[in-house]
């Protein structure tokens, strides 16, 4: 038996007894599955949740998305006959946009790996989401991918109408990208620096605040580097700190007697290494598909789970659903990994007995395969 | 089929009134009040004034027509509408407020894409261009009279990103974004409400309603009128560009810009939509601005990717026509092939064409 119909045949058993959610508004929706790439094909069309799970348990398909879309008619080809209605905001953050230190091959769950993106996630939530776009935890829909990231959907009707170009305004907020001093309010009146406030809103705020505790520091060397001055106006600015320090609260940035070049320039370091991070990760395209959350991905055997609090999810555990009865697998290389509060050891040529979800996990990575 | 009037100007029955004797009947409003409506004819206050004058669209005063359908013509052809604002008349002023539905109408029943969307913006630009002039007051007044929702001057982001321009200083990521609002400032609401309302024009003229026979002659007027200044502004292709074919105005712009003259805004704009439209490519346009004192090459291309459409709300500008060439003061050397168009645009397409003839 090839390891594909291992995997499809184990899907299917689970489907067979259980049901997968229908997203809202599920008839204006476009669906997609796949067997052998992750969309084979597209343009489908399902009325409600039951014949939704119809058509998962008799086509049974490795991996099934839908879109963020909401369609006049969804099964519409090409996409210009769909007739877009609007489209829920959703965030995508995955583990291949981070950089960490493991050496393992590159499409591993790896708890480091995953430990980053929850990272960041939490970040998007926390700095940016809920203090400046305006939406408290409830609005946010988080689904573990079911691989190697994180879905944040906002589904509040008020942001179905936002348009392609306003979608990419918002990744360019959350990545600071085409942020400008003179547009967060530095400018020279006179001889004079004026700028953003302590209270300021937005990124001038945030960029503020940034300052403002570099500055309170009594570290010259940090301060210079920080900022991107020399170390000798990093001594001055310490000796005069308390005035400064009054003056930047309030918007008088010529106190710190820093040129406006060198302001402009210590801005933009501050918004990249603040938004660093967040880049590439946040979708824009408003007709693309997207795992269905609490199916199971055909490349994990892990549920595209549900999540009520990601600072205590545990992607090893938590979306772990497939039964455990044994089944033996061959390695195809050696290799470690863990699963449901278990380490497994795969190694090259060797029979192994796995529970089934960790065999359909080392058979969709192609760490093992099954035998006849 | 709902009726025009009904919806837009609130008559029940007909009601023949010629605006001579209106203004014998109701002398109520102040001048200061119909200038307001002349300048924002959109306005909750112009409407309620065009609902009491309950007039109907079988028999409405021949003067409006008129004006209405210069007003359409005006719009699509220059860009911009010049109402008389400053007229002593009441008759006069009446009749600029009741042009603006009227030209609604016969615009709407061309049915043609390309001139409602180039007449809607013409009603932007003119909005755009009171409101500058005008007060904060009148600003906020106006920006919920088109149906912004503000709260403290402040729009939820979805609305700001779905109708704000998008150029750099207007980037969410540069605006004082707070719990889901932005704050506006008095350029971005302004440049709001001039969205807001292109779209409102748009998607009101793309309406049908069932309208009397006598506004279809105009319609056709109109875009007779008009077409063939379409089809070389928006249709044609016009091969490769040849710059020893274009008009005086634009070669003495090119002279300017390559001898490295720090041009005001507005001569810039010209050379940028004019290149663009003839479809130079980028980097080209890019480099005839190259000279200049404050040349950004960043900016630049943004600039001109923005006039082509590749960027912000996809509109593609066109320079003007030479009536605002002329009014700008960027009208020089005409010569005879100047006398016989109306455009920079047709000049150089008719040298073109003449050229391509000639070598058959």
């Amino acid at each position: 038996m090839q390891s594909i119909d291992f995997i499809r045949r184990a899907l299917t058993e689970w489907y067979q007894k259980h049901t997968v959610k229908a997203p809202p508004q599920i008839e204006r929706r476009e669906f997609g599955a796949g067997v052998d790439k992750k969309i084979d094909f597209r343009h489908l069309k399902f009325r409600d949740e039951q014949s939704l799970n119809m058509y998962i348990r008799t086509s049974s398909p490795l991996y099934i998305s839908y879109s963020a879309a909401y369609y006049e008619f969804p099964d519409g080809r090409p996409m210009e006959k769909k007739n877009w209605l609007g489209a829920d905001l959703v965030f995508d953050l995955d583990a291949d946009e981070y950089e960490t230190p493991c050496t393992h091959p590159n499409d591993l769950v790896c708890e480091i790996c995953m430990d980053r993106v929850k990272q960041e996630a939490i970040k998007l939530i926390e700095e940016y989401l809920i203090p400046d776009f305006g939406f408290n935890k409830n609005d946010l829909y988080i689904v573990f991918s079911g691989n190697r990231g994180y879905h944040i959907h906002i589904r509040n009707e008020e942001v179905h109408p936002l348009s392609q170009n306003g979608r990419k305004e918002v990744v360019d907020y959350l990545t600071a990208n085409g942020l400008e001093p003179q547009y967060l309010g530095l400018v020279e009146m006179g001889k004079r620096i004026y700028g953003p406030k302590l209270d300021s809103k937005g990124w001038a705020g945030k960029i503020v605040s940034e300052i403002y505790s570099i500055l309170s520091s009594d570290d010259k060397k940090f301060i210079a580097k920080q900022l991107g001055i020399p170390s000798k106006t990093a001594e001055r600015i310490i000796n005069e700190k308390d005035f400064i320090l009054e003056g930047i609260k309030h918007g008088e940035w010529y106190r710190a007697g820093i040129p406006k070049k060198t302001w402009e320039k210590a801005f933009k370091i501050i918004a990249m290494k603040k938004a660093a991070g967040i880049d590439k990760n946040v979708t824009i395209d408003v007709s693309r598909l997207m795992r269905v959350p609490t199916s199971i991905h055909g490349s994990t055997g892990l549920q595209a789970a549900e999540i009520k609090n990601i600072d205590t999810f545990d992607v090893f555990k938590d979306p772990v659903v497939l039964p455990d009865d044994p089944v033996t697998v061959v390695g195809i290389k050696n290799i470690d990994f863990v699963l449901a509060d278990q380490t497994f050891e795969i190694k090259n040529n060797l029979k192994i007995e796995l529970p089934k979800y960790a065999a359909v996990y080392a058979c969709g990575k192609d760490m093992a395969k099954v035998i006849e | 089929m709902k009726s025009y009037s009904q919806e837009y100007l609130g008559n029940p029955q007909p009601n023949s009134v010629l605006l001579d004797e209106v203004h014998n009947i109701i002398p109520m409003w102040s001048r200061e009040e119909l200038q307001f409506c002349v300048k924002y004819p959109y306005s909750s206050r112009t409407k309620e004034i065009v609902r009491w004058l309950n007039f109907d669209l079988e028999s409405l005063d021949p003067q409006v027509l008129e004006r209405a359908l210069q007003r359409a013509k005006e719009g699509i052809e220059i860009g911009v509408i010049n109402p008389e604002v400053a007229s002593r008349s009441q008759k006069i002023l009446l009749v600029e407020i009741l042009s603006y539905p009227v030209a609604k109408i016969i615009v709407s029943l061309t049915k043609d894409n390309y001139l409602i969307n180039r007449y809607a913006h013409a009603e932007a630009n003119t909005a755009r261009r009171f409101l500058y002039r005008d007060d904060n007051g009148v600003v906020d007044g106006i920006a919920t009279d088109v149906g912004i929702n503000m709260h403290n001057r402040s729009v939820f982001f979805v609305d700001y990103l779905n109708n704000i321009p998008l150029q750099e200083q207007f980037k969410l990521v540069n605006a004082p974004l707070d719990k889901g609002r932005v704050t506006l400032t008095r350029e971005s609401e302004i440049e709001m409400i001039a969205e807001v309302l292109r779209n409102n024009i748009i998607r009101d003229l793309k309406k049908r309603y069932d309208i009397p026979s006598i506004y279809s002659t105009y319609a056709k007027e109109l875009k007779q009128g008009v077409s063939a200044e379409k089809a070389v502004i928006s249709d044609e292709d016009l091969g490769p560009v040849d710059a020893s074919l274009f008009p005086p105005c634009i070669k003495a712009l090119l002279s300017r810009a390559r001898a490295g003259e720090n041009m005001a805004h507005q001569p810039r704009f010209v050379l940028a939509t004019f290149l663009t439209s003839i479809n130079m490519p980028i980097d080209q346009i890019i480099s005839v601005f190259r000279n200049m004192p404050n040349f950004n090459e960043k900016k630049t291309r943004y600039y001109i990717e923005y006039s082509a459409g590749k960027r912000g709300s996809g509109v593609k500008y066109s320079p003007p026509a030479c009536e605002k060439m002329k009014y700008y003061g960027l009208c020089v050397n005409p010569d005879a092939l100047c006398s016989k168009v109306k455009h920079p645009l047709s000049y150089y397409a008719a040298k073109k064409k003449g050229k391509r003839y000639a070598k058959h």
